[in-house]
């Protein structure tokens, strides 16, 4: 039996490509007050948005519990003798170390690899992604840790918010706090490097951020793949994607409507590009 | 049993500034999650209670606490409640002096727990408590004014605990722990009370909006290493809980051991897990271990006090500055993360001297500089080549709009010479439109005479003259070409009046219903208004 693959709900995967190339998603946990729910499980990203507006409650995010990563994996364990999981970047979420618990705690024999994307939404994805086609077409395991590793560095994300209030309650702002504060209105534009929140430009306006997206992605040479990610803004996606056409067709751009936990600590107006390929800089 | 779970659920509310609070014993910010953890494995106990009598809901929840206490404070918790079990043992329902009595039991019971009892923190509030129900028990039995009283001394224990214990003073903070424990009362005494709605407002938080925080990295500066904490659930049939204190006490620092002669919980940050372990082991089963690097632990939490500082200036390696002819300017160009040095147009010399100095005083040798003024360059490029040691480079803003295109352009991400060239580029997205009053600008040479009383500029130079700002305003933005624009920002001067600006705004929305419209205050200016479309 091939290895499996597994991931955490953060890497935004549409439901169907999980499904047809066999990735397992472990979720994390959305907390509204008392009441604690699976990320996309027990709590759909309409009834998030819509729960975001309505409650006074903030919610806050946890990472899976490490019960969950063992029962995943002593399900899988089953079919096959090997693992890989990849997960949410470990500066961000204790998902990692939840899923290295639950490798202790699972109760089967089986190799399990637990790799740090240092990345969250579809750039996480598209690594998952990559790990299950190469071990959909027989790899072994450390054939698929290297696919892995090669394809971290080719993975990027540019990310346009409308604030970063919620980035900053959440306590993961990072670097990009140097964009906190402004007297005027600003759309700051925020990349993950090095597993870290970097700041990566601001514009006045939303269409100039939407620009910048779409610079981002003309920036590259050759893109293998390419999702345009959003939470509450599915107009500003499509728009996005109808101009992303004359660089990459449009029919294979994914749409991903962000998870609740990234919506948590982002607010309902992030609109994101992912993008897997080779840049050469000029 | 419903009085622990309010407690519980208002503990919970607060977890997170209980941890903030958490300087002592070492501060790695866990208190009020650690003390959440354990109440809720308690409740879990409790409410698998075989007997629903007082003293059997009381006698589970404290068996609970002591499987699932996690930390010091949870573990002097679960002793709290292993007293109050003992004080209730083989009652039906509980008076106040029935709570005197488990209180005292409390009181001992915690100090045992620990090797190295410190006055300031949950131990003395828990002391200072059954001091005060020793008092108040005497001819009571209305149990909600008793643990009102009890509630108060808490209240007023913990206020003291900064005075006993010198690292909270210099912290500025509360006792965690203690405040933890307070916190649980109140919401017992709540849930008699029978008004837990608007708790919140009853009793504000010791910390929260009233009290500064202060960062630990400040005040508890790390010393040395703090090893690993270490803890366990130890089971046996003949354990000695002093003995194992009195040999675990040379293993380590924070040592906590409760429990009784089946079943004792143990605490310690040691530098040798695996000894303290095996000689756990060699007196019966061990359960629940848990072991973590203190020093990892500190360094999460100081990463977290770093998250939640206030904004920092934009990057070091890219150093800005800004030449304004107002102080409100500076602080929108400050807001932005650029320095600024405000030249007064009446005194160029003196503004041409603050600005050198500012260029000198730049640390790592890089700066940019934004004149923002076409009077001003030139005294800029004088000074660029004057200064040998920062490395100035001028990125050729000559109008206000332009120096905060240049400023957002700004990323932190790349080098020096990449930033000049993306904030050079966004000088030129950008229009900028000055009116003010003709009178004004009678010493500007490049100024033609005009009688009309307000004058427009455009990109520095004169563009329209008219009767009133409005119409000016209006005369020179039809000039330009905006079908792509889609913001205008108007910095008004503290001399005009705000329904000025009021009108000036809603006239700008009216009659490009397809801009957005921003109105900022900036300080003092020559002109009445400087407008920027882009």
């Amino acid at each position: 039996m091939a290895v499996q693959v597994v991931t955490d709900s953060v890497a935004d995967l549409p439901p169907q490509v999980a499904r047809e190339l066999g990735i397992t998603v472990v979720p994390l946990i959305v907390n509204f007050g008392s009441k604690a729910y699976r990320d996309g499980v027990d709590l759909s990203a309409d009834q998030f948005y819509k729960k975001l507006k309505d409650s006074r409650v903030f919610p806050t995010t946890s990472a899976p519990p490490p019960m969950a990563f063992a029962n995943t994996f002593d399900d899988l364990a089953g079919d096959a003798k090997e693992i890989v999981v990849l997960t949410i970047s470990t500066k961000l979420s204790g998902t990692h170390d939840a899923a290295l618990q639950g490798r202790r705690l699972m109760k089967k024999p089986c190799r399990v690899e637990v790799i740090d994307s240092q990345l969250a939404t579809m750039g996480e994805g598209f690594i998952a992604m990559k790990a299950a086609q190469a071990a959909k077409t027989g790899a072994s395991l450390d054939e698929v840790k290297e696919v892995v590793q090669k394809n971290l560095t080719r993975s990027e994300i540019l990310a346009a918010f409308d604030t970063l209030e919620y980035l900053r309650r959440g306590g993961r702002i990072g670097a990009a706090k140097a964009y906190l504060g402004s007297m005027l209105n600003i759309n700051p534009l925020i990349t993950l490097r090095n597993g870290e929140v970097k700041p990566a430009g601001r514009t006045r306006s939303r269409s100039k951020a939407i620009d910048s997206l779409c610079a981002f992605a003309k920036d590259y040479s050759s893109i293998e793949e390419l999702a345009v990610e959003y939470t509450a803004c599915r107009e500003d996606a499509e728009a996005l994607i109808d101009r992303l056409d004359s660089i990459f067709p449009k029919e294979r751009i994914y749409r991903s409507r962000m998870t609740p936990v990234i919506g948590t600590h982002t607010g309902p107006g992030l609109l994101v590009v992912a993008v897997l390929g080779d840049r050469e800089r000029k | 049993m419903e009085m622990f779970t309010a407690g519980t659920e208002r503990l919970q509310h607060y977890a997170f500034n209980i941890d903030a609070l958490n300087v002592f014993p070492v501060p790695d910010g866990d208190t009020g999650s650690n003390m959440l953890f354990s109440m809720r494995a308690a409740l879990q106990e409790a409410r698998n209670a075989p007997e629903n009598s007082a003293s059997g809901v009381t006698e589970a929840f404290a068996r609970g606490a002591l499987v699932g206490a996690r930390g010091n404070s949870g573990i002097i918790l679960s002793q709290f409640w292993q007293g109050l079990a003992q004080g209730v043992n083989g009652k039906q329902f509980i008076t106040a002096s029935d709570l005197a009595t488990s209180m005292q039991k409390a009181a001992v019971l915690a100090f045992q727990a620990l090797s190295k009892p410190v006055e300031g923190t949950i131990l003395t509030v828990i002391n200072d408590i059954a001091a005060a129900t020793r008092r108040e028990s005497v001819g009571t039995d209305d149990l909600v004014s008793f643990l009102e009283r009890v509630v108060d001394t808490a209240r007023e224990s913990v206020a003291e605990t900064p005075r006993q214990l010198p690292i909270l003073r210099e912290a500025g903070v509360v006792d965690a722990g203690g405040w933890g424990l307070q916190i649980i009362l109140e919401g017992a005494l709540d849930y008699l009370r029978s008004d837990r709605e608007d708790f919140q407002q009853q009793h504000p938080s010791p910390s929260a909006g009233t009290r500064t925080v202060n960062p630990p990295s400040k005040t508890a500066p790390k010393q040395g290493s703090y090893g690993c904490c270490t803890e366990f659930l130890l089971r046996g049939n003949d354990l000695d809980p002093d003995k194992i204190r009195a040999v675990l006490e040379k293993r380590g620092e924070s040592l906590v051991v409760a429990g009784n002669e089946k079943m004792v919980r143990v605490h310690l940050h040691t530098e040798e897990p695996d000894g303290v372990v095996l000689y756990a082991r060699s007196l019966g089963q061990v359960d629940h271990l848990n072991i973590r690097d203190m020093d990892e632990q500190h360094e999460t939490f100081l990463q977290g006090w770093k998250d939640r500082m206030p904004a920092t200036p934009l990057q070091d390696a890219v150093a800005v500055l800004a030449l304004v002819p107002s102080d409100g300017l500076a602080s929108v160009f400050g807001s932005l993360g650029a320095q600024s040095v405000v030249v007064d147009e009446h005194n160029l010399s003196q503004g041409v001297e603050d600005f050198q100095k500012a260029v000198e005083a730049q640390p790592d040798g890089k700066v940019v500089i934004l004149p923002n003024s076409r009077n001003l360059f030139s005294a800029a490029e004088k000074i660029c080549e004057s200064v040998p040691n920062p490395i100035a480079a001028i990125v050729p803003a000559k109008t206000i709009p332009q120096g905060i295109s240049a400023v957002l352009a700004l990323n932190p991400g790349e080098d020096f010479e990449t930033n000049i060239g993306l904030m050079t580029g966004a000088i030129e997205q950008v229009h900028s439109i000055e009116i003010g009053k003709a009178a004004g600008y009678a010493d500007l040479r490049h100024i033609p005479r005009t009688d009309a009383k307000f004058v427009g500029l455009l990109e520095g130079e004169f563009a329209a003259g008219g009767e009133d700002a409005w119409t000016v305003l209006q005369e020179v933005i039809g000039t330009l070409d905006t079908d792509d624009a889609e913001l205008v920002t108007v910095y008004h001067s503290d001399s005009v009046a705000g329904d000025v600006v009021k009108e000036i705004g809603s006239n700008l929305h009216r009659s490009y219903p397809h801009f957005e419209v921003e109105t900022v205050p900036a300080g003092r200016l020559r002109p009445d208004f400087i407008v920027s479309i882009e």
